[in-house]
């Protein structure tokens, strides 16, 4: 494949993320709609708290996979993430009776998912000696070949970047992508000052857009 | 959400965020699931548990209470009818007395008459009078050591003190072991008791001597 093509695609895709997506009228109504009745993290939880196992279901099934990916990058294998994901799950199951709604429901479960990974660490002195985190394990979405390709090396380079980010500023970027979480809340999960998580931030971004922006061998 | 945020903060490259998009669609393995629901299955069970904790004493202390409320109330009761009977005191003797007057006008029972007849006088016999006034003197004794009957008490016989005293004063001894212990002797006494005009005494002691000695041998 010439080199001008591979770029070219490369640009298409980018460009076809890039572009806003527009529903139509009737699915964006029907979409507000069901926002509307989609119950607040917090109510679910107390609702948990008063005995109903669904609320914490439905409540589980929204905040899972944003968490185990925030613990499968955090930790960088499978096995930790996995004890830790059942260790922060249990912690907020046994925390249920003392549980106030003073903050975003997401604050609170990350703040404890953090706080599960310091003691990992603290408990596992063989962390970040191995990564068992691959990248092109993961299952493709039936695009072509070339595609799939590029997706796979960009997919490496970053992964690559982000295990090589520090842990604070891999946390950091984590917490903003995968929790969704503001400067001021990241700053009370990570239990440092705004400034310092925004400075973590931006050194993070910085150095993922540059491995972004680096061109494959042979380009 | 992550376009304000990018907005307000300005630190997060959208290149970056939407790369990571890409890379990041691990979804949680389904054992983990399994595992996080049912540990908040069963948390959520034993709330019976804690609500039986809290029975117990919660019962205890309704128990304690119902205790309480009944002592109080009985000795309330108690009051009531001690202040009762002292308020009806005064009125209550008149009607004591006039029931005595009817006591007197309704015919007696038999029995009754009996227990009140005056006490035979005691005969000439001074023998007879001696075991006579054995006889009546505990039942004496015995009425002059009880309080005055109360006109509100209804009127007892007590035979069983008299009754008692009888057989005390019949088995009475007028002759000693040593007399009695011979005919010839016991005889003796006998007759001596008839000179002495104790008649009712010499005749149970001959009753007692023919009891003890066949009749032959009294001459």
């Amino acid at each position: 494949m010439p080199a001008d093509s591979s770029s070219k695609q490369w640009s298409v895709t980018v460009a076809a993320l890039r572009a806003p997506r527009v529903l139509p009228k009737s699915l964006r109504l029907a979409y507000a709609a069901r926002m509307e009745h989609r119950p607040e993290d917090s109510a679910l939880m107390l609702r948990y708290r008063d005995g109903d196992v669904a609320a914490f279901e439905t409540l589980y099934r929204r905040h899972k996979d944003a968490l185990f990916r925030y613990l499968l990058r955090l930790c960088r294998q499978r096995s930790a993430a996995e004890d830790v994901f059942q260790e922060v799950w249990g912690k907020i199951i046994k925390s249920r009776d003392g549980y106030r709604p003073t903050a975003k429901f997401t604050t609170f479960l990350f703040h404890v998912a953090h706080n599960c990974f310091i003691d990992y660490i603290r408990r596992n002195k063989r962390y970040g000696t191995t990564a068992d985190v691959e990248p092109d394990s993961w299952p493709d979405d039936g695009d072509c070949p070339e595609t799939l390709v590029e997706k796979s090396l960009a997919r490496r380079r970053l992964n690559a970047a982000l295990s090589a980010l520090p842990d604070e500023q891999r946390d950091v970027f984590l917490l903003y992508e995968e929790a969704g979480l503001s400067l001021d809340e990241i700053a009370t999960v990570t239990d440092c000052k705004r400034e310092t998580a925004k400075s973590r931030l931006r050194y993070a971004v910085g150095k993922l857009r540059a491995a972004l922006d680096e061109r494959p061998e042979g380009a | 959400m992550s376009e304000q945020r990018m907005n307000t903060d300005e630190t997060v490259d959208p290149r970056v965020s939407t790369a990571y998009r890409e890379l990041a669609d691990e979804r949680t393995p389904e054992h983990l699931d399994h595992v996080v629901l049912n540990a908040a299955r069963s948390a959520a069970r034993p709330r019976w548990n804690s609500t039986i904790r809290w029975l117990r004493p919660a019962a205890w202390i309704a128990t304690i209470g119902v205790c309480l409320a009944i002592v109080v109330e009985i000795s309330l009761l108690q009051d009531e009818n001690t202040a009762e009977l002292d308020g009806l005191a005064p009125a209550a003797a008149p009607t004591a007395t006039s029931a005595n007057a009817e006591r007197i006008d309704r015919p007696v029972p038999a029995a009754v008459q009996s227990a009140q007849k005056p006490a035979p006088e005691l005969s000439a016999d001074p023998v007879g009078r001696a075991v006579e006034a054995e006889v009546m003197k505990p039942a004496r004794e015995l009425r002059q050591q009880e309080p005055p009957m109360e006109d509100t008490a209804p009127f007892q016989l007590q035979p069983v003190p008299v009754t008692s005293a009888i057989e005390e004063a019949v088995t009475e001894r007028f002759c000693d072991e040593t007399q009695t212990a011979d005919p010839n002797s016991w005889l003796e006494c006998i007759l001596e008791l008839e000179r002495q005009g104790l008649h009712e005494a010499a005749r149970l002691e001959r009753d007692r001597l023919a009891q003890a000695f066949p009749p032959p041998m009294i001459p």
